[in-house]
């Protein structure tokens, strides 16, 4: 892999490069990258994973959310259903604290 | 703030513990309202759920209808915990509140629910397993208090949450040590668990000999309970001594005659009662804990953004600008 510092930005050749962009592998000037996900990235890139390709693409994010939301519900309705089975196996002596009427009930 | 490096500890955990109690008085009313808003109806459909199914006829039947009804409590009560933390971030931050719209509440839920569905049983697994109990725990608080902004994506704010979660461990683990609710849940069940070996084990005897056996058993258990949580226990207690003294004192002074005071010692031998009082205590650390990690998120995010000293910066200059024109 070539130094960085003797690479010029693609996008203004006077320019020194001051990042290279993980995904298109090119080298831009600082102008021409920023922050996201914690990546330095250009632009170009950015705009193809960054954000979701028009209104489909924003129709796709929310249909994925909703799955998702979907399924978390689904996984948590069945938890409380287990808790429940499991709190209803518990025999009843254990909830009414029966379990220490041996040490605290009256003598005859 | 001393700062030696990206990975210096800024605050200890007592004093962000401080810090979190000075935030919840300061933020606006409405940031515990809308707390409450959320973990009251959850946490009271819990206690019914929990009473139901440990005593009540026929709770096999409504079973399947009411874990349907606590998971929808649960959503509710996750997006109104993310409104109160954002509600605190930005009184943190000063900034602006975004207006709300159906699409935003909608998209702010789902996100919420869709995340902390799964933390019910990564948190217990990981306090099972010890040792990454911590960052888990942190974890799922810090996309709490990511907020309700909702417009970050998906792997943006659980990327941020986990870095959050790994920062600072010393005060983290502390943090969690002092508030959390799930160690005291943990302190909770061993306690009952040792009371109820113990009498279980004993003899039968007479009331006044038995019943002090039991208190013993009480008191060595809730010693148990200190070291896993020291703020949590102490509120516990102070729950546990109200709900107890209480339909005592409403006999006593105004002749109110309450079924806890008919059925006396007895009312607090049982689940349902230990559940009560770990809501109640649940209700009262949880919103202290999630403002400290809140402020814990501002101090994590400001090593980048720098944010704390120009909140700091521009606080010096409104001062300065108060004192010339006075």
């Amino acid at each position: 892999m070539s130094n960085l510092s003797q690479e010029r930005c693609f996008n203004h050749p006077d320019r020194e490069a001051a990042a290279r962009c993980p995904e298109c592998r090119r080298c831009f000037c600082r102008e021409c990258v920023t922050e996201h996900e914690e990546r330095v990235i250009c632009a170009a890139c950015l705009a193809r994973i960054g954000l979701p390709a028009g209104r489909a693409g924003a129709t796709r994010e929310k249909l994925r959310l909703a799955l998702r939301c979907a399924a978390a519900f689904l996984f948590l309705w069945l938890l409380f259903y287990a808790m429940g089975r499991g709190l209803l196996r518990v025999p009843s002596a254990f909830h009414e604290g029966a379990l220490w009427k041996p040490a605290t009930q009256e003598a005859p | 703030m001393k700062r030696t490096g990206a990975r210096a500890e800024p605050k200890s955990a007592l004093e962000l513990s401080g810090e979190a109690l000075d935030l919840l008085c300061a933020a606006p009313r409405g940031a515990l309202l809308a707390y409450y808003a959320g973990a009251v109806p959850f946490v009271l459909g819990a206690l019914f759920f929990w009473a139901d199914m440990s005593h009540g006829a026929g709770a096999q039947d409504r079973c399947f209808a009411e874990s349907l009804l606590l998971a929808a409590l649960f959503a509710w009560m996750k997006f109104w915990q993310a409104v109160f933390a954002g509600s605190l971030m930005r009184h943190l931050t000063r900034a602006p509140s975004p207006p709300w719209t159906a699409a935003r509440a909608l998209r702010v839920m789902a996100r919420q629910a869709a995340v902390h569905a799964y933390g019910l049983v990564a948190i217990p697994a990981a306090l099972l397993i010890t040792f990454p109990f911590g960052a888990v725990y942190a974890y799922y608080q810090n996309l709490t208090a990511a907020g309700d902004e909702g417009t970050d994506g998906r792997a943006a704010t659980s990327g941020r949450a986990w870095r959050l979660a790994l920062l600072w461990p010393r005060q983290n683990h502390l943090l969690i040590w002092l508030l959390s609710p799930w160690l005291l849940a943990a302190g909770m069940a061993v306690a009952f668990g040792a009371v109820a070996i113990v009498t279980a084990s004993l003899p039968a005897t007479e009331t006044a000999g038995g019943m002090l056996r039991v208190l013993l058993a009480v008191g060595l258990a809730s010693q148990a309970i200190v070291p896993l949580s020291p703020v949590g226990s102490v509120v516990a207690g102070n729950v546990a001594a109200l709900l107890v003294l209480l339909p005592a004192v409403l006999h006593r002074l105004l002749g109110i005659e309450t079924s806890f005071a008919v059925a006396g010692w007895r009312s607090i031998l049982n689940t349902t009662f230990l559940a009560t009082v770990y809501a109640i205590s649940y209700l009262i650390l949880d919103p202290v804990l999630k403002a400290a990690y809140v402020i814990r998120g501002f101090y994590g995010d400001s090593q980048r953004t720098g944010q704390d000293l120009l909140l700091a910066l521009d606080e010096e200059r409104g001062g300065n600008a108060q004192r010339r024109k006075a």
